[in-house]
């Protein structure tokens, strides 16, 4: 019993990490990916700032779950999620007012991102505190990895060079100069990549990769239990020869 | 009828309580961060008197301006005790939320450099699409007619809030 629990905490955690991404399996929360993966760490503390929401908000839902009638579920939810978000960006806002000015908008638009109520609706209101709180956490962590990957790209294409400390001001400012120097002999870095369109191209060709990469594995896994069959079909055939 | 009586009031109870619970938390944090934000609005302000006017070494007492749109205050920026322009502080809203500005206008009161103090955008595309083109270009009387950057960076408001700064200065000037 305790190990059939443990697995599904397991699960609940996990799989909003890869296997249910958010970002990249279920395409959803799209918009804020595409605004603020221009730098590194914009995509962090979005992402930070996310899963700190996702994971109250479905905690709360999940302890109210009983108490909370089936015609009122959505605004419920909605003022649950909308509180958490206040709350969010009033601390972000006294402490890291860097970070609260470069996510702009986006950050209150958390409000109606469709993985928080998504997550809502679909998982905490029908499990138990502690699996909301592992999957709040899991999906938080899985979108934190998917804008980071795609703000790596984009910053680095885009500008040439990863900055930290510019936003995290507690962080000591440096930049890793790559595909420019800092005294600006050569500069290979692309602007379109900070731009809109290159968020776009940047997502497509990511999701493009993982699609690939998964359709391959399901090849292979088509082919092994293709070839798994054949080889069953044939076995008799030789048992009975033996046996001649 | 008494069936959804009781139903109506356990719906209007519980959403009830909710908003409650959440205007109350709400408003704890905002006690506990209210006097850090304003600080930190002051220091963004500061900083921003310093970007527009980087040679100045004294910004006068700030003076209040009302009856205006967008223009709320502004301060004399001086360099060895001379008067180099002033700095106005300016803040609009349009569709997109509010945009907070400080425009420095100089001699017979061309425009000076525009900094960004907040902004309901996003902060980086805001300075990379609207306001840098701006700030570097050569001709800032021109140019604040002429930067264009999307519909959503709010030139026009820009626009009006540094024409209003302008009529302000050459007011003053005037009555001086």
């Amino acid at each position: 019993m305790d190990n059939i629990k443990r697995s599904q905490h397991k699960e609940s955690f996990i799989s909003g990490i890869i296997k249910e991404n958010p970002l990249f399996v279920a395409v959803l929360g799209t918009c804020p990916a595409l605004a603020i993966t221009t730098t590194v760490e914009a995509a962090f503390g979005m992402g930070l700032l996310f899963t700190f929401v996702l994971v109250c908000s479905n905690v709360i839902i999940s302890a109210l779950r009983k108490l909370i009638p089936e015609e009122i579920e959505t605004p419920a939810y909605i003022v649950v999620i909308a509180a958490f978000v206040t709350i969010t960006k009033m601390l972000t806002q006294a402490f890291i007012p860097a970070l609260y000015s470069t996510l702009g908008v986006f950050l209150s638009l958390l409000v109606v991102n469709c993985i928080v109520l998504g997550r809502a609706e679909a998982f905490a209101n029908k499990n138990t505190v502690l699996d909301s709180l592992l999957d709040g956490l899991g999906n938080g962590i899985g979108y934190t990895l998917a804008l980071v990957v795609i703000a790596l790209v984009r910053e680095l294409l885009g500008t040439g060079c990863l900055t930290i400390g510019a936003i995290f001001t507690f962080i000591p400012k440096s930049t890793l100069y790559i595909l420019k120097d800092a005294a600006g002999t050569f500069d290979y870095s692309m602007s379109l990549f900070s731009n809109p369109a290159g968020g776009f191209i940047v997502f497509g060709l990511e999701l493009a990769i993982i699609y690939a990469v998964r359709n391959h594995k399901e090849t292979i896994k088509k082919a092994n239990a293709r070839a798994a069959a054949f080889a069953a079909s044939n076995a008799p055939k030789e048992v009975s020869k033996e046996a001649k | 009828m008494k069936d959804n009586t009781k139903k109506y009031l356990k719906v209007s109870i519980t959403l009830a309580s909710i908003c409650s619970v959440s205007a109350l938390l709400i408003g704890l944090v905002n006690y506990l961060t209210a006097d850090t934000i304003k600080a930190n609005e002051e220091a963004a302000v500061w900083e921003g008197l310093r970007n527009v006017y980087p040679t100045a070494d004294k910004f006068g007492d700030k003076v209040a301006v009302s009856d205006k749109t967008y223009v709320v205050s502004y301060w004399v920026a001086s360099q060895n005790e001379k008067e180099i322009g002033y700095v106005f502080r300016a803040s609009g809203t349009n569709s997109y939320g509010s945009i907070t500005i400080l425009v420095g206008i100089a001699g017979t009161g061309s425009f000076g450099t525009i900094y960004l103090v907040s902004s309901t955008e996003t902060k980086n595309d805001f300075v990379a699409g609207y306001l840098t083109p701006y700030n570097e270009g050569t001709s800032k009387d021109t140019d604040i007619d002429s930067v264009k950057c999307g519909a959503t960076y709010a030139a026009t408001l820009i626009k009006n809030m540094a024409y209003e700064a302008q009529s302000i200065y050459k007011s003053e000037k005037g009555a001086k």
